[in-house]
């Protein structure tokens, strides 16, 4: 009987399932406020206090009169939709325009110059003194065949951006230092759709920055989801607030109802946690059925710990 | 392969938009929330992740404007912003 060169004793395990990259044990790396502007007290909050105005708006909202059965007036124009869209539902985010102070201006406006020359806006969050997390598909573009394809040439960051004005400046982070995973380079899988902008300075320092957190399922739903980010569909350059609770959870990513549209892939998705910001997904899609990011799950928060530094 | 239309972005009175943000805003799959700035002449080259029916959402400083497509049938799209933005 024949083993080849493998020692038949050699120890085996099961192939790790989706499930087990959760863990058991649950994980924080916590956040920063940077230099700036101390930040505002955020003990024993779950969303943020601008959207105090708006829950009491939207309130006042519940006891209009019932128009549900109408059809919105787009359709007369366009048709019906053909999936639910990314802003879901009447559209209550918030405009930020204090973007230079702690939280808001851990959140970037990406301008994004792809492999072809084509430009392309994303969001990303300071993570830490000299990192920022986005989405993978903001660092490295699926685009087979086409000079488009692959690790995007550079990245314009503008910390904080409201429009034209610039707080935090900006700052180009070239090819080199960025960083994606395995299985969104040679996928794209959606499952590990995030990456990383690594700084040669501690630009953070002065922002501050999000904690990251790998939570259990029941940790997570008894939270809820906040986001800001820089979307398409407003304002060139305005940073837009949203929450909301969590639609649905998998071990590789998080489903909500957010408000979000092209331009905010990389956001945070974080709650509050004694009175800290915690990011637990990274968004990244939109279009169809609720939105959806990446989970920061054990593997995920090792990694965003690594680019840290 | 990848999947691919292109585009041009015209203002109410036909001339090219360069800048505006382009993005899918529907399909028969979720798609990547980013968007895409048309060139100096208007056009865009967007692709898609897979064959189907997608909304196009174009958005300039001061309007705004959508397009049906379904691909790879239709990959030639023209969008005209005459309408007031969001």
């Amino acid at each position: 009987m024949s083993h080849d060169d493998i020692n038949p004793h050699e120890p085996v395990a099961p192939e790790a399932e989706p499930v087990d990259e959760v863990g058991t044990e649950e994980l924080t790396e916590d956040p920063g406020a940077g230099d700036g502007a101390p930040e505002e007290a955020a003990a024993g909050l779950d969303i943020e206090p601008v959207a105090a105005v708006m829950a009491q708006a939207l309130d006042a909202v519940e006891q209009a009169p019932d128009t549900s059965g109408l059809r919105p007036v787009g359709e007369a124009t366009y048709g019906p939709p053909i999936d639910a869209e990314t802003v879901q539902g009447p559209d209550n985010r918030v405009q930020i325009t204090a973007t230079g102070s702690y939280p808001w201006r851990v959140h970037c406006s990406l301008l994004i110059t792809a492999n072809d020359g084509s430009q392309w806006i994303g969001t990303g969050w300071f993570n830490g003194p000299s990192s920022i997390i986005t989405a993978g598909h903001c660092v490295f573009i699926h685009a087979p065949g086409t000079q488009r394809h692959g690790w995007v040439r550079s990245i314009e960051v503008m910390p904080g951006r409201n429009g034209a004005s610039l707080p935090y400046g900006r700052f180009l982070v070239p090819r080199a230092q960025l960083r994606s995973v395995h299985g969104w380079t040679t996928g794209p899988d959606h499952e590990f759709d995030y990456g990383a902008l690594l700084l040669t300075e501690p630009k953070g320092n002065a922002t501050g920055w999000l904690g990251f957190a790998n939570w259990s399922d029941a940790t997570l739903n008894a939270k809820s989801l906040n986001l800001s980010g820089y979307p398409g569909d407003k304002p060139s350059g305005t940073q837009w607030y949203h929450w909301s609770g969590v639609a649905a959870l998998s071990a590789r990513k998080v489903y909500y109802t957010l408000d979000t549209a092209g331009g905010q892939s990389g956001s945070g998705v974080y709650v509050f946690h004694e009175g800290g910001r915690y990011a637990v997904a990274i968004h990244a899609y939109g279009g169809s059925g609720s939105n959806s990011g990446t989970r920061i799950n054990k593997p995920v928060f090792d990694n965003l710990k690594l680019w840290k530094g | 392969m990848t999947l691919r239309i292109r585009g041009v972005v015209l203002d109410a009175v036909g001339g090219p938009v360069p800048g505006a943000r382009v993005a899918l805003e529907a399909g028969p799959v979720p798609v990547p929330d980013v968007a895409l700035l048309t060139g100096q002449d208007g056009t865009f080259e967007l692709d898609l992740p897979t064959p189907g029916e997608y909304v196009v959402a174009v958005h300039g400083d001061d309007a705004s404007a959508q397009a049906r497509l379904t691909a790879p049938t239709e990959s030639v799209v023209e969008v005209r912003l005459d309408r007031p933005g969001s």
